[in-house]
């Protein structure tokens, strides 16, 4: 068996390289948003964020699955989407500040990054051009959620 | 209406002060097409944003009937984050007159104009999240009409 001769540092940070949102950005980027996130477990069923809630916070799932819910607990709860590993949900926190707009939950045993916008905030101040970056990630990756949703915008989108 | 009134009143280009939108203005292309003249064929590469200053465009494709934009409507705005080759073909529908903002008119504009650059990126990125928000709406609303019409049957 071939022996893993990365650093420790060098394979958390591998976490972040490969995430979408995150292309394009160099590793002492990766670094701050990595340092400043925090790690969380969340067993299945257990909420993530709830539809209505204030947020602050972009979530990235490093492990497992999630669903995307609205009137989640009523009669007229329905899923709206299915997310997995490397996918990201809260998206809206990191552009302006608004209310969380679904519930979220765990369908299994998820590891989740939650990162904070003021930390994004921080970093744009250093390094100003990340932010097209990221914002260009971001659109990517909600301009197929779209598409998705409504295979008609795809028509005129490009 | 001024290709620059008609480019500020566009969500993408919110925030965006005269300076930078002159420039656009200035560097992009104006056509103008007859009705039935092509725009651009399926499978042409997505590398430009479209505002249509006159008349219509239609997208003749397969998901049901044909889709036409109006004056004033922008098209092509994912072009600013990458390229993608089109899915159907674009015609004028009567005399239309159009603003094109081509992938190096964008690029040059995102040197020239870093930070104004980064705000039409985070614009769109605001636009596609709205556009989430609203399909899930709609998908919801759609789930609770089917569940309250199957009860009543």
């Amino acid at each position: 068996m071939s022996k893993d001769s990365r650093s420790p540092h060098d394979k958390l940070l591998q976490n972040f390289r490969d995430v979408p949102l995150f292309h394009g950005l160099p590793d002492d980027a990766l670094l701050v948003i990595f340092v400043a996130s925090e790690e969380r477990i969340f067993r299945a069923g257990e909420v993530v964020v709830k539809e209505g809630a204030e947020g602050e916070e972009l979530f990235l799932i490093g492990r497992g699955a999630v669903d995307v819910v609205i009137n989640f607990g009523s009669t007229k709860q329905t899923t709206v989407g299915k997310l997995g590993t490397k996918d990201f949900f809260g998206e809206m926190c990191v552009i302006e500040p608004t209310s969380r707009s679904a519930t979220v939950f765990a369908t299994e045993t998820t590891f989740i990054y939650s990162i904070k916008s003021s930390t994004l905030n921080k970093l744009y101040q250093i390094w100003p051009e990340h932010q097209t970056t990221i914002m260009s990630n971001l659109s990517r990756g909600l301009a197929e959620r779209v598409i998705k949703g409504d295979p008609e915008y795809e028509l005129t989108a490009y | 209406m001024t290709a620059i009134e008609a480019l500020k009143k566009q969500p993408l280009f919110s925030w965006i002060s005269s300076a930078p939108l002159e420039y656009l203005v200035e560097q992009a292309e104006t056509r103008s097409l007859l009705n039935g003249d092509i725009l651009y064929s399926a499978g042409s590469p997505g590398d430009a944003i479209f505002l249509i200053l006159e008349g219509d465009i239609e997208f003749a494709h397969s998901l049901g009937p044909d889709k036409i934009l109006n004056k004033g409507t922008l098209f092509g705005e994912c072009s600013v984050i990458e390229v993608k080759n089109r899915r159907c073909e674009a015609k004028a529908k009567g005399n239309t007159t159009l603003l094109i903002l081509n992938h190096e008119v964008l690029y040059n504009f995102s040197e020239k104009f870093p930070d104004p650059y980064s705000i039409v990126v985070t614009n769109l990125a605001r636009c596609l999240a709205s556009q989430i928000r609203d399909l899930n709406e709609k998908k919801a609303t759609t789930r609770v009409e089917q569940k309250d019409e199957d009860n009543s049957k």
